[in-house]
C-alpha cells in the first residue's frame, strides 16, 4: 500500500486516467473529487462490499429452487 | 451469408450448450465479486418471470434474476450519465433491467425466502448486448428486498 500526504486542492494520479483530488478537509472528514473514465465504476467501499456480498449470496441459487419461487402479485 | 458463429457455454447447472454469438452479453469488469466472468448468456427458467444469468467464462457462476417491476411496480431506476454513456443506452425501448435474486435457506438447506437486489440492478442495452451492474447509492433500496409470498 502506498501512503502519501496531500493538502486540500492537491491530487493523486492513478494510472493515466484517474485523478483523485482532495477538495476539503474538515475535522475527521475528507471530501474527495474523483475524475475517472466512464468505464471505471467508482463506489464507496461499503456500498461496493454490500453489492459484492449480495452477488456472492445470489450465486448459490440452484435449478430446483425455481419451482418454489413466488409468482408476481395479480398474476 | 455465413452462419452466425456460436459460443459454447459450459455450465455446471445446465450442462454444455451452444448459443449464437449475438446472444452473449458483456459486463465490463464483471459483477462485483466475480471479475473473471465478463460474458454471460440469459437462460430461460421453468417460470416465465425468472431467468438465469449464466457466465460463459466460469461454468459454476450463474444467478437467478427477475425484471423488478413484476414484483415491485413502483421501482424507480435511476441511471447516472456515466452509466448511460458506458452502456451507450439510447432509450427505454432498448434497456432491460434484471435484479439478481438470493434464495435464503434454513440450516437444513431448505429455501425460506427469496430476496431481490434492488440496490444494484443489472442494466442491459439490448442493442449492443452490453450490461452493467448499476449501484444506486443515493436510493433507499437494499440488496435484500423480499419478493413476497407466492
Amino acid at each position: 500500500m502506498l501512503v502519501l500526504s496531500r493538502r486540500a486542492n492537491e491530487s493523486v494520479m492513478i494510472g493515466q486516467d484517474v485523478v483523485v483530488t482532495v477538495i476539503e478537509v474538515r475535522g475527521d472528514q475528507v471530501r474527495l473529487g474523483i475524475s475517472a473514465p466512464r468505464s471505471i465504476p467508482v463506489h464507496r467501499e461499503e456500498v461496493a462490499l454490500e453489492i459484492r456480498q449480495a452477488n456472492e449470496r445470489a450465486a448459490a441459487a440452484a435449478p430446483n429452487d425455481v419451482a418454489g419461487l413466488p409468482s408476481p402479485p395479480g398474476s | 451469408m455465413g452462419k452466425l458463429p456460436t459460443v459454447l457455454v459450459d455450465s455446471l447447472r445446465f450442462g454444455s450448450f451452444e448459443v449464437p454469438e449475438d446472444r452473449v452479453l458483456t459486463i465490463d469488469n464483471g459483477l462485483l465479486g466475480f471479475p473473471a466472468s465478463q460474458r454471460y448468456v440469459l437462460v430461460e427458467s421453468d417460470r416465465p418471470d425468472y431467468v438465469w444469468l449464466q457466465s460463459v467464462d466460469e461454468s459454476e457462476v450463474a444467478f437467478l434474476a427477475t425484471a423488478p417491476w413484476s414484483f415491485f411496480p413502483d421501482y424507480e431506476l435511476s441511471l447516472s450519465d456515466d452509466d448511460q454513456a458506458a452502456l451507450e443506452l439510447s432509450g427505454p425501448a432498448s434497456t432491460e433491467v434484471l435484479c439478481l435474486l438470493t434464495v435464503h435457506r434454513s440450516d437444513a438447506g431448505e429455501p425460506t425466502a427469496v430476496t431481490a437486489n434492488l440496490l444494484g440492478p443489472l442494466v442491459l442495452n439490448t442493442e449492443n448486448r452490453r450490461a452493467r451492474q448499476v449501484v444506486m447509492a443515493e436510493s433507499s433500496y437494499g440488496t435484500r428486498e423480499p419478493l413476497g409470498a407466492g
